[in-house]
Order: structure tokens, then sequence, then C-alpha cells
């Protein structure tokens, strides 16, 4: 059986499998593989075979079957479910009960007729860029398991990574799908901010969340992006503006100018990000750099508007049950509460220019590349990460390369590329890889999945499921 | 921007009580180490004065 979710879709509507024979089959390899990379916290098998059996009526009805029709699919671990408790990485949820409906992405996935598997590990209330979850355990990278897969959404990037399921969705405040899209090696997109319903959705920092989706190649996630798109009142972000579809426009012949960032974007990235991003250009025929001045002072807004944010969203749980909250954030939590608010003000003024700044980069440009990441995946339990000779926290330093974008809005497309004729960083080490992220101007979604299609095409980009690694987990993180 | 180690700690010492939290000693230096942080990364924009005419985004709309 396919694991493309368009290809599944299509057995399905021919007959080939059923629904049911497709569900049977991924649980069964969920229930045989997930135990070495940690991706589900949950499984929903009773929702997913009523939603599976739905499918097979319809076809055996005679009626059209919706475009992800019994297509399975899973969520980070803040998308509210109807009737089950949305735990966000943690237990300090719980007092809220179980969600009374679907959150807006979820009911979306369920009228297109996907079948929802479970929920996905995350760094708690997505504040974290690596999953390394104190009370779930970390989620393992699925190219080495000794390392990281990158969050906060990163039970939903490995997930695919795995071939567990071909479409996850997740979350990006900073960085937090096209992270451990890059150090998973699939495809991500963070869309415009506002384009998509947040409704249901745990918050982190409102003014800069983003729903965003995973997928194993271009056309499946465009497929899933289109089946999400639409305005919701219910979300204050949400632009009210209709669905522009983008799978159809995929097969479409564009030639795409495409320009190299450069500045803060190398400097915060080592040999084999640079090396990525060269491989990346080179395909899609970019030759130009530009440098956009005000990317370090964009970054430094979204660190304290999160901070701020984030703080403030969790100051009075804090001071009752700090104890309950996961100890590799609960203290940034604390100290980011305690942010003054002519800071966060300035921040927020800060966000306004660093945006009319890049916007004028598009005249010259459609996409714009950078590095998702400044390295490959590292060890699980790494504290800290060398670039070029400057030593930044992982936990932080993952972000240096996507939170400046998603602080001005901009929608992206992370793509995987791996190293040139599959040459690892050094001999015995794992090949990994790591993403580049393909960056539009505000509402042209398109654009990014063009040329992560044209990545695609000519090689550069793939998901590549790794071979089960039992051999490879002997003395490594129980 | 480079703020004195011991006005942060007095600062975040106060503004945690401000706050109402009860922090012992070491979660108090814990979060002191954190504000430090925050500060420093901070300061790639609070020493780049903005003209009046910048306005917050309180939503932001791209």
């Amino acid at each position: 059986m396919s694991a493309r979710a368009l290809a599944i879709a299509a057995q399905i509507r021919s007959g080939t499998h059923s629904a049911t024979e497709v569900l049977a089959q991924a649980r069964a390899r969920i229930e045989s593989a997930d135990r070495q990379f940690n991706c589900f916290l949950a499984h929903t098998w009773e929702r997913a075979q009523g939603e599976a059996a739905a499918i097979d009526a319809l076809r055996a009805a005679g009626r059209p079957l919706p475009p992800l029709a019994g297509v399975p699919y899973a969520v980070k671990d803040l998308f509210d479910i109807a009737g089950r408790t949305t735990g966000a990485g943690g237990v300090v949820q719980a007092y809220r009960g179980p969600a009374v409906a679907d959150a807006a992405a979820v009911a979306c996935m369920r009228a297109a007729g996907a079948v929802l598997l479970g929920t996905l590990n995350m760094d708690e209330h997505a504040y974290g860029f690596t999953t390394e979850n104190s009370r779930h355990g970390a989620t393992r990278n699925p190219h080495d398991p000794g390392r990281i897969a990158g969050g906060s959404s990163g039970g939903s990037a490995a997930a695919v990574a795995a071939g567990l399921v071909p479409l996850t969705l997740g979350s990006d405040t900073n960085g937090s799908v096209r992270v451990p899209a890059s150090l998973c090696g699939v495809f991500g997109l963070k869309p415009t901010y506002g384009r998509l319903s947040r409704r249901g959705v745990f918050p982190f920092a409102h003014s800069l969340d983003h729903v965003g989706a995973f997928a194993g190649n271009v056309a499946d996630l465009a497929a899933l992006y289109d089946v999400l798109q639409g305005p919701d009142a219910a979300d204050p972000a949400c632009a009210q503006r209709p669905a522009e579809p983008t799978a159809g426009a995929l097969a479409l012949p564009r030639r795409l100018r495409v320009g190299i960032l450069g500045g803060w974007f190398t400097r915060w990235a080592d040999g084999a990000a640079r090396a990525a991003v060269q491989r990346a250009a080179a395909a899609l025929g970019a030759t130009r750099s530009v440098e956009w001045a005000g990317a370090e002072a964009a970054r430094a807004a979204a660190f304290v508007v999160t901070a701020a944010e984030g703080g403030a969203l969790h100051a009075a749980a804090l001071r009752g049950q700090y104890a309950l909250f996961e100890p590799l954030s609960r203290d940034r939590l604390v100290a980011g509460s305690l942010v003054p608010a002519a800071w966060v003000v300035q921040a927020q003024a800060q966000r306004r220019a660093a945006y009319e700044q890049v916007l004028t980069l598009f005249a010259q440009f459609d996409v714009l590349i950078a590095p998702a990441t400044p390295a490959a995946a590292p060890a699980i339990g790494c504290e800290e990460l060398d670039i070029n000779g400057q030593r930044v926290p992982t936990r932080a330093g993952m972000g240096l390369l996507t939170q400046p974008i998603s602080c001005v809005g901009l929608p992206v497309c992370t793509a995987p590329v791996w190293p040139a004729d599959d040459r690892p960083a050094a001999p015995g080490a794992p090949l990994l890889p790591i993403g580049v992220q393909l960056i539009a101007a505000p509402w042209r979604e398109d654009l990014c999945l063009a040329a992560a299609q044209e990545l695609e095409r000519s090689g550069v980009s793939a998901l590549r499921v790794p071979q089960r690694p039992e051999s490879r987990l002997q003395g490594r993180h129980p | 921007m480079d703020i004195p180690r011991e006005t942060l700690a007095a600062y975040v010492q106060a503004a945690a009580a401000l706050q109402g939290y009860e922090l012992d000693a070491a979660q108090t230096a814990a979060v002191t180490l954190q504000f430090a942080r925050i500060a420093q990364i901070g300061a790639a924009f609070l020493q780049d004065p903005l003209p009046p005419q910048a306005e917050p985004l309180p939503v932001f709309r791209p």
C-alpha cells in the first residue's frame, strides 16, 4: 500500500483497498514501529474505525468521496478532539476536561474524509525546539534514534518521517513546524499568519501562533493545506479571505525568481546547513544573495513577545502548580511573565518595521531561501550547539533562523535536503537531512509550494523513510 | 544594553513578588538566568529607537 496520502485516497476511490484495510495496516505499523520513536501520545482507534467505516459506506452507496477519503493522519497534542482532554504535552491543562468539539482543522480533516489515528508528542505548551518532553519522553529522530526530532511539533514530523502516517498537523509560533521538518527530513508548511483557523488549538503566544502541516511530498502537502483553508470568524486572527487552492496550480510550469538570504541566515548556519542552501539554490537557478538587515531585530522581537505572551498565559497556573510544569521550560515561562511592558510594546513596533523592510525584497524575488535550522539534528540531551565557533543553547538556538520569518508572518515551506552524493558529515556518521525554508510574500503559499515541488522534481528534496533501525538502538536512550 | 547582574536579580525578585510568585532561592536563580537571556536577546532592538510613528501591532495582520 502506498505511503502517499493522495495515492491512498485514489486506491480507496478505485476499490483497490477499503478505508478499513488502510486503517488496519496503519495501526499495525504504528503499534510495531512507534515504540522506537515515541511519536504518539494517545491513539483514537475507536474514532478512526468510525471514520473509516463511514468512508467505506459512502463508496458502497456509490456516493462521491471527499479528497482525503480514508487517509490516516494524526495531530499534535494541542488540537482539540471532541470528547478527549487536550494535554498540550503535559498535565497542567487536564482541569479543562474533554473538548466539546473538534478544533477547526480537525473538523476540516474529517470533512475531507481523513481518518484520525491519535495525538502526537511535543514540547510542553509548545515552548521548545527539541521535543524532549520530561513527562512523555523524547521523540526520537527516525534517521538516528539517538538524536532529537526537533520541536515543538516533533511527534508530527517524526511520524511522517518514520512512515507511520502520511499526513500530520502541527503548530508553529517560532519555528515549531519548520525546525522538526528540517531535522526529520519531511516537508512542512507554515502558512501566512492568519491563513488557517486556530480555533480549538491550545495557544502559546497569540500574536505569533500559526497552524501548520507536514507531509512526505509536495502534492500531499498542498492537498492537505487546501482542505484546511477558509475564513473562520471564531479565530480573531484568522483572515476573512476565501480559500485559495494551491494543489491544482502545482502542475503548471512556473519560472520563479529565487534569492538567497545572506547575513544573519549565513552567520548562524554551519557548513552542512549552508551546503543544503547551495544545493537548493542551484536546483532553483538562484544566484543572487540578498540581506534582510532587520532579521536579527525580528528574531529578538519574536523572542521577547513569545516570552511575554507565553508567560502571561501561564502565570496564574505557575503560581499555584509550578511543580506540574515541564522543568525544561517553567523557569522561562516565569521569566517571560516578568518582562516589562515597554519591551513588549517596542517589540511589537519592531515587528511592523521589520515586516515593511522585508516586503521590499519581494519586488525582486518570488521566493527567498534560507536554512531552516543552524545544523542537522544533535543528540538527545545536547545542551549547546557550536555554530561557526559560537556556542548557543540548543533549545533556543534551533530557532535562530525560523524566528525572524514567523515574526513577520510570511508563508514558508520547508523542504528536506540531503547531503550531496549521500556523504555523511563524518565517516560512519548517519546521513542526516537539513531543511531549507522557501519563503514568499504574504498569502503566496502557492509560490512556496511551487519552489518545493521544483526541488522535489530535481531530486534534491525527498522523503526517505528509514529502514527499521533496531540495531542502531542498542545502548541508546531507554 | 548591558544590565548589571545585581540589577537583573533585584528586578526579578521584585517583579516576581509583585506578581505573587513564591519562588525559593534556586527557582529565583533559574528565573533570573532566563530573564537575563531575554534581556540579552532583546538588546538587539531595545537600543534601536523607532520613530514615534512606528505603531505596535496589537493583532499582527500581514
